[in-house]
């Protein structure tokens, strides 16, 4: 399985271990489903001790398999498009809050990389540099990215709790 | 970031505070992945002629039994393409063993199963078609088992669904079972398992709180349900006198 490379069975394990649910998490947050975002988990790490030997040693083994759930997901949602006459996921029927309407199209509605950053600071715990290493680009990028998206949903907050 | 959207945030997702890593799977999926064999999970449906034919002689029957269960073809041999499917739980099983020597981690290996003395027990009929769950047996006195939908039966010439085993019979009280959704069915939660114990049939509380009793076959069981209804969440093995002999929970 090729997994004689810089990344090791066990610290893939051990990331899968200790962060599954901020997988979770973020699954839910990109695909909306929570079975689809536990397929997503699964698929990603599967996906990692499959692909062990293209890990480079250039980020951190959590960025890697950060990015490789993105790719997962984003898989997904193309697919779901390719086979658009399956109903889209049911959120009623997922047990959170049908609350926070406004916000929840505001995020929804984000730039993907506004939105993604804001996913993994707030679902995967991530710091800025984190999310940069994930997201492929500069920690001040990511920065400004967080603070346009904070302000637009910041506004939407303001209006619901004013309603 | 005020504090108050970043509650807002965390409220718009669920916290899966009570879910539960499953390692295990995730090398299955990858022993599959790795070796081209067919993911646990439907992905996609193709309709055949033969497959066309194996409806004609099942449906025929689940109407007679409006809808629910039956065993019309109980002990029936396995076709190929079920046959190939217990052959390939082997040569996952062989994939694991070679894992586990490789990386030193011990695995809950698959028990090795007769794929040549694969057959029917029990079909539900559900919305998607008629559900089937084919078994053999396997070293040590286990089983394994398959189940699909009958409509993907023939996907690129492969069976695409799941399998699962037990071992060596364990404590009468025993339920072993899996419930599993896919995309491909989307809207139904598929249960099946094995009970060590005879029992007529099984109460399954979802976690919606509906309750469904499904018949036993051969202490095999088999349903689907809606799957708005959530997960399984407690099976309840019931005799012919309603006397519980056998229960199994999940948080």
């Amino acid at each position: 399985m090729g997994l004689h490379a810089k990344v090791s069975v066990a610290a893939i394990e051990d990331v899968y271990r200790s962060r599954y649910r901020s997988f979770l998490r973020l699954g839910y947050a990109l695909l909306g489903d929570a079975d689809e975002a536990r397929d997503a988990v699964q698929e990603t790490f599967a996906t990692a001790l499959n692909t062990a030997s293209s890990y480079r040693g250039e980020g951190s083994i959590d960025a890697w398999l950060w990015q490789m759930m993105l790719n997962v997901c984003r898989q997904e949602k193309r697919r779901r498009k390719r086979f658009s006459s399956q109903p889209p996921p049911d959120r009623s029927t997922n047990g959170h809050s049908q609350e926070w309407r406004e916000l929840r199209a505001l995020v929804a509605a984000l730039p993907e990389q506004e939105r993604h950053a804001t996913y993994l600071r707030y679902y995967a715990d991530l710091s800025q540099d984190e999310i940069a290493g994930v997201l492929g680009v500069r920690p001040g990028t990511v920065g400004a990215a967080l603070n346009h998206a904070r302000n637009k949903l910041r506004a939407a907050l303001t209006r619901e709790v004013t309603l | 970031m005020t504090d108050l959207l970043e509650l807002a945030l965390d409220d718009l997702i669920p916290s899966f505070a009570d879910e539960q890593p499953d390692w295990a799977g995730v090398i299955v999926r990858s022993t599959q992945s790795a070796s081209g064999l067919p993911r646990l999970r439907a992905r996609h449906t193709r309709r055949t002629l033969a497959l066309a034919f194996l409806l004609l002689l099942l449906v025929g029957s689940a109407v007679a039994f409006a809808g629910r269960v039956h065993d019309l073809f109980f002990g029936k041999p396995a076709p190929p393409i079920i046959k190939r499917a217990f052959m390939q739980q082997n040569q996952m099983r062989s994939q694991m063993r070679q894992w586990e020597k490789a990386h030193g981690h011990p695995l809950n290996s698959l028990p090795r199963v007769n794929a040549g003395r694969a057959h029917g027990v029990m079909a539900a009929k559900t919305q998607d078609g008629l559900l089937l769950l084919w078994a053999a047996p396997a070293t040590g006195g286990g089983e394994c088992w398959f189940v699909e939908f009958a409509a993907d039966q023939l996907d690129h010439n492969r069976p695409t669904g799941s399998g699962s085993c037990s071992r060596a019979p364990a404590a009468p009280s025993t339920v072993r079972w899996a419930s599993e959704w896919s995309a491909a069915h989307r809207t139904l939660t598929v249960l099946s398992g094995r009970l060590d114990t005879d029992a007529d049939a099984v109460r399954v509380r979802l976690r919606h709180g509906a309750v469904r009793t499904i018949p036993v076959v051969d202490r095999y069981f088999l349903g689907a349900f809606a799957h708005t209804l959530g997960a399984p969440v407690r099976l309840t093995a019931l005799d012919a006198k309603g006397h519980v002999v056998a229960r199994s929970s999940v948080r």
